[in-house]
């Protein structure tokens, strides 16, 4: 079940400047999840517990920013399931577990757990944790974003503007594009402008820069 | 009078001279060494039988890569469509997965035709549930057989080290080993080895002195939490080994064991055709359980490694990587020796049996009750104790949160007392959380004398609730315990009350334990009957129990579970006869098994 979001405490506002970054935090024993979401919060943190799995996902927005603390034996579904549910969004997980398991804590973090921590926790590990999750989360956003943008800009180009775009990146001077493309040296510099122009670039080197992020984007 | 004999099909006088048709159906798959060396002792086994022939089919259930009940279903209703046009005079299930197979799908694949089985450890499956006609072989582990060769071959060794791993199977080994040697065992002083790392156990070997016999049981997993197949654990421990090991595993052997008594998945396969001839011969004074017949069997290069003296071996015992040459030169000689000592001691044996007869004769009933209740008590405790771990663990983890958050906002400076009360509030409340567990723990580890108090049946069943949560949460076994809505008062020692419940729950989550996890179902019921008596009734949707099983459960050492001891029921049994009440199972449960619990209750004070 889903429990209500503690308001922000007045330490919160000690995180000034910054909007607080959120933590999914699921643990089925109530009195856990009070105590670590009331520690995340003092450190800042929006915090919104959850006591099972299932309705922390029916309720989960992709789209919103942060990481997920979970506890890995759940009722219901666990803590795997969690995250394996997790993995299309590539929400960060850490997770808390009461036995030092080592082959649970394997099998997490071959599954992509950003930490697996024991209980009880200690408050500076779980959140140095937290933290880097939800910076990772931050960062997987911002170049998710990028990559994003980048795939619009593309998308402008005409079929005839990637062509010049693939020549100029080889190296090509304009008049042997033109020769390449059966046409003639002028046409090819208005098609080459258009083209840096929707792409966002001046120079040659910046559009091989940015075609390299491109491919790389698209792995 | 006259009696006319007609063939039952076609009058085909042939019919009669129609070879024995068998189907086995083999839990596994035919390329397992398990499975393929069963199936080389069965066949083996029925062609000596012969002048009768026998045509053998051959089925596998492959359970260990299809284990779903879908998987089970399909392959039932396969063979159903198969066997129906083949008469078949038997059907053996090897293993326990086959034979669940075959008592669930019987009436589809061989209806009416004798089942018999083998390849089950100990009494798999509940003696009470089989049908009279199914009847098998059932395997046991003799670890005091295996001993008794020890102490053959080494009778200066003062000490018997036990070793075991880890891991839930390995513990359960350690309940048995303890129940059968104690810490004395025919002049050996058995001391139990375990909680270590494989490296940890190779060094404790290592440092053992030459005259201790070292008792390898099982290896699933050690004290750091790796997983092992046993033979490979034990293969590592062995070679540094200053003392002889021995084993009841024939798996172990070549793997630096000296031996022990040892049933082969080849015996099994040789014993059942016995088994199988029997039964189709029409004979119906076989038993429903026979006992495996373990035999003696040693790794003749550790005989000599230890320059042990083979000749005091059991006369039959099979000598394993071995030249023939010297085991012919030597073999009369070696017999004649082996006889005088096994005589002798036969007779040490007798004696020891006879002193331990006298002395258990006079010790006092009550005492020794007491100290199988604290057995079964902390063997039960044995397999909480995980649970336990993560009980305190839960409180300890909210109040350190609580704590440090407490401190961090302090050390900002903040002046909300409102939040810092509430969180000191809940470190109390977490604390006395912590506290209970500890306290029930004590109140299930204390040995003595009964303390009749007033006692709540609504708080054993809650306290018991409490204690169970975490294990039934990781067994995924639901349990609905229904308190009655006012107090249940009885005259009782809450410890020993709840050590009842307790058993009596575990035994319904074992018992529903082989169907899916959504089906499972088991209920604990508190109520006051008209009768004046209260009422604790558990009931599970398991198996169930049969009639001659609902007596016979209360006997000491009677189990239906792989590795029970035998003591819960009959510790309960005696604890509620103490009590003044009774404890019965219901004879015509709705479903599965109920047993009921019922208690005078306590005479309110006018």
């Amino acid at each position: 079940m889903r429990d209500t979001p503690r308001p922000p405490s007045v330490s919160d506002q000690a995180a000034k400047g910054k909007p607080p970054s959120r933590v999914y935090m699921i643990d089925d024993d109530r009195r856990i999840l009070t105590a670590l979401s009331r520690l995340l919060s003092s450190a800042g943190y929006l915090v919104e517990p959850f006591t099972d799995a299932e309705t922390f996902l029916a309720n989960h927005d992709p789209q919103a920013p942060g990481c997920a603390v979970v506890d890995l034996s759940l009722p219901g579904k666990d803590g795997f399931e969690v995250q394996s549910a997790l993995e299309s969004c590539g929400r960060p997980v850490v997770f808390l577990s009461g036995h030092g398991d080592i082959p649970a804590s394997v099998r997490a973090m071959k599954a992509g757990a950003l930490d697996f921590l024991v209980k009880p926790v200690d408050a500076d590990v779980l959140l140095a944790a937290v933290e880097q999750g939800t910076a990772l989360d931050q960062a997987r956003r911002r170049s998710r974003d990028q990559r994003k943008q980048l795939a619009e800009r593309f998308a402008r180009l005409t079929a005839r503007e990637r062509q010049v775009l693939d020549h100029v990146v080889a190296g090509r001077l304009n008049k042997q594009i033109a020769g390449d493309l059966g046409t003639v040296e002028k046409t090819i510099k208005v098609h080459r402008g258009r083209m840096m122009h929707k792409l966002e670039v001046r120079t040659v080197a910046d559009l091989v820069r940015l075609v390299g992020q491109f491919q790389a984007g698209r792995g | 009078m006259l009696v006319v004999a007609l063939p039952a099909g076609d009058g085909f006088a042939q019919e009669a001279q129609a070879p024995h048709r068998i189907l086995i159906i083999y839990e596994g798959d035919s390329n397992q060494p398990a499975i393929s060396e069963m199936a080389k002792g069965l066949h083996h086994g029925l062609d000596e039988r012969s002048p009768t022939e026998f045509e053998v089919y051959s089925e596998f259930l492959d359970s260990a890569r299809f284990p779903a009940a879908g998987d089970l279903e399909r392959m039932a209703s396969q063979l159903s469509a198969k066997y129906k046009e083949v008469k078949l005079e038997a059907v053996v299930a090897a293993g326990p997965i086959a034979l669940n197979f075959m008592l669930d799908n019987r009436n589809r694949i061989a209806n009416q035709v004798p089942l018999l089985f083998g390849g089950v450890s100990e009494v798999s499956t509940s003696g009470a549930a089989l049908p009279p006609d199914v009847k098998g072989l059932v395997s046991r582990f003799d670890i005091k057989k295996t001993l008794d060769m020890a102490r053959l071959l080494q009778p200066e060794a003062k000490r018997a080290v036990v070793i075991y791993g880890s891991a839930p199977f390995d513990r359960r080994w350690e309940a048995t080993a303890k129940a059968q040697l104690g810490e004395r065992y025919l002049d050996f002083e058995v001391t139990y080895i375990t909680d270590l790392s494989l490296a940890g156990f190779a060094d404790a070997v290592r440092q053992l002195p030459r005259d201790t016999a070292v008792l390898i049981l099982s290896i699933f997993q050690d004290a750091d939490g790796r997983k092992y197949l046993p033979r490979e654990a034990v293969a590592k421990i062995t070679p540094g080994s200053a003392a002889p090991a021995y084993s009841v595993y024939d798996t172990f052997l070549g793997k630096g064991i000296v031996g022990g008594y040892m049933g082969t998945f080849e015996d099994i396969g040789e014993q059942l055709a016995a088994l199988v001839d029997r039964t189709i011969a029409g004979d119906t004074s076989l038993p429903q359980l026979t006992p495996l017949v373990a035999r003696p069997i040693v790794d003749w290069r550790e005989i000599e490694r230890f320059g042990m003296d083979a000749g005091r071996l059991p006369p039959g015992t099979e000598m394993r990587y071995r030249e023939p040459s010297l085991w012919s030169e030597n073999r009369a000689e070696i017999l004649a020796t082996a006889a005088v000592v096994l005589l002798q001691s036969g007779m040490i044996a007798a004696l020891v049996v006879q002193g331990r007869r006298r002395k258990k004769a006079e010790a006092e009933l009550a005492t020794e009750r007491l100290e199988l209740a604290h057995l079964s008590r902390a063997s039960v405790l044995g397999e909480l104790s995980g649970a336990f771990a993560h009980e305190l663990n839960q409180p300890l983890t909210s109040i350190l949160a609580n704590a440090e958050t407490g401190r961090r906002l302090l050390e900002s400076g903040a002046n909300d007392l409102t939040e810092l009360k509430e969180i000191l509030t809940d470190i109390v409340d977490d604390d006395k959380r912590a506290a209970e567990v500890i306290a029930q723990l004590r109140r299930l580890l204390v040995k003595g004398e009964a303390e009749l108090e007033p006692v709540d049946l609504n708080q054993v069943v809650a306290a018991t609730q409490a204690l169970t949560n975490t294990e039934l949460l990781v067994r995924q076994t639901p349990v609905e315990f229904r308190r009655s809505p006012s107090a249940v008062e009885v005259l009782g020692n809450f410890a020993q009350l709840q050590q009842v419940v307790l058993n009596l729950v575990m035994n319904a989550v074992d018992a529903t334990s082989q169907l899916p996890p959504a089906k499972r179902l088991v209920e604990a019921v508190v109520r006051q009957r008209e009768d004046g008596k209260g009422e604790l009734a558990v009931s599970d949707n398991g198996l169930g129990v049969g009639p001659e099983m609902m007596k016979d459960a209360f006997k000491p050492f009677v189990s239906t579970k792989p590795a029970g001891l035998g003591l819960g029921l009959a510790i309960c049994r005696s604890i509620v006869a103490a009590h003044g009440g009774t404890l019965l199972f219901d004879p015509k449960p709705q479903r599965g098994a109920r047993i009921v619990l019922a208690l005078p209750l306590r005479q309110k004070p006018a």
